[in-house]
């Protein structure tokens, strides 16, 4: 018999996949469960593996700061043609796969290449590609809101990777004159495309998207802030067989 | 293990896996080429260790989000070791994360290994390496409009809308993409 190329190190690499496998299978099962165990609607129904470092989908609708306005309908976005996403995109999370949400999707392109806005039992969601997958297939990120919250509010996800953003907006009927007020008071116009907002990179602490809602309020949302990516300090490498090192050191260092 | 041995990767990665034995399985299955994979592209043994072993790392995580759109799963891993070597010669920061989020040890080569993986450099390429060897040599457009097309199965609407491409050019893109692959490949058209 040939003998096994690199046969101590495949053994040993499938016996640690094997072990991480098993556990792995045990988590999923564990979050399944409890999954279950939620009765009720959750605002974020999924985001897709987003696969980096520091890749984050943060999910929040909307948030009203000024007053409370009153939504004309449903948002512009929601009458974009319909573009119904293939069946077999597995990338979207599983409770978006059905043919009445795929069937009823609306693409947010040209304005957020990739991104689309869909239903899903009572409610919309917004679905954003992960433009820094490490797979070869597409991976979203999602947030949902419930269809009265979606009217209300609107939907915004933003996906953040060390400085590097993305924010995407829905806003409600009505909204308009989007500009980014910055903390230090100046403000700067955005591009609105059927209350679609694109807004790219990372900000400081209290810079947001302003609208004017429908009953003359100004409707704030917060922008993300950069995360840092570069290893800190305190951070640690494992070295394997039970050996924590400073990250500074690295594993050759005795 | 001679039932798993025939399953395909489909069942592989998406079946129920208790004990991991399934999962150990497709690794068994793909292991090598990704190493020879490796190994074509001059990576050292102490990387193309880390690679390999993150490229599983990274399978294992997104298992249930692979597409069987294709007999062998090898290419969607091969993807996935190249863009792994890509991001780890630009120094990019989120190397390793599979193995940190799976806890996994680092696995390295032993001395007989090392001298296993040098005849992997010099000896014959799989088809697959070849191909992605091929890939990398496309101009930019190109090569992502055949990834999405070929390795991805994507529409051509959706290649157009990613590439900001009209759904023409996206076709010609992949045509031409194809075209010149034959080519750098020795074929004759």
């Amino acid at each position: 018999m040939t003998p096994k190329p690199l046969h101590n190190f495949v053994n040993d690499l499938e016996r640690n996949l094997t072990a991480a496998a098993a556990a792995e299978e045990h988590r999923n099962s564990i979050q399944r469960a409890s999954r279950t165990a939620l009765a009720s609607p959750m605002p974020l129904i999924g985001i897709g593996a987003l696969a980096l470092v520091a890749l984050v989908a943060i999910v929040l609708a909307i948030t009203a700061t000024t007053g409370t306005s009153t939504a004309l309908g449903a948002p512009p976005a929601t009458r974009l043609p319909v573009t119904p996403i293939p069946a077999q995109d597995a990338t979207l999370p599983k409770d978006l796969r059905n043919a009445e949400s795929l069937s009823h999707a609306r693409s947010l392109a040209p304005t957020a290449p990739g991104a689309y806005v869909l239903p899903a039992d009572g409610q919309w969601c917004l679905a954003v590609p992960d433009p820094k997958t490490e797979l070869p297939t597409r991976e979203y990120g999602v947030t949902c809101a419930p269809d009265a919250a979606f009217r209300r509010d609107g939907l915004k996800l933003s996906l953040v990777s060390g400085t590097d953003a993305a924010t995407i907006v829905i806003t409600p009927d009505g909204d308009t004159d989007p500009r980014i007020a910055l903390a230090n008071g100046t403000t700067k116009t955005v591009p609105a495309t059927d209350g679609v907002i694109v807004v790219r990179g990372t900000y400081k602490p209290n810079d947001v998207l302003e609208t004017t809602a429908a009953d003359g309020t100004t409707r704030r949302t917060s922008l993300p802030e950069a995360i840092p990516t570069e290893p800190g300090p305190g951070d640690l490498r494992d070295c394997g067989h039970g050996r924590i090192v400073p990250l500074a050191d690295g594993c050759d260092k005795r | 293990v001679a039932r798993l041995e025939n399953e395909s990767d489909a069942d592989l990665l998406g079946a129920p896996d208790p004990d991991g034995t399934r999962f150990a399985a497709f690794y068994r299955r793909h292991a090598i080429a990704i190493l020879a994979f490796l190994a074509r592209r001059d990576v050292d043994t102490t990387t193309a260790g880390d690679l390999t072993a993150e490229t599983f790392a990274t399978a294992l995580l997104h298992r249930r989000r692979y597409e069987p759109r294709h007999a062998s799963a090898r290419p969607w891993l091969l993807t996935i070791a190249a863009n792994k070597l890509v991001d780890r010669e630009r120094g990019r920061a989120r190397e390793l994360k599979a193995l940190r989020r799976l806890s996994l040890e680092r696995t390295t080569f032993t001395d007989t290994d090392v001298q296993d993986y040098e005849s992997l450099r010099t000896g014959p390429a799989t088809d697959e390496a070849l191909v992605l060897d091929a890939l990398e040599q496309l101009p930019e457009k190109q090569r992502a409009a055949v990834r999405l097309r070929v390795v991805d199965g994507r529409s051509y609407a959706d290649i157009a809308s990613d590439l900001r491409l009209s759904q023409t050019s996206a076709r010609q893109n992949v045509h031409r993409g194809l075209v010149r692959l034959r080519t750098l490949m020795g074929g004759t058209r």
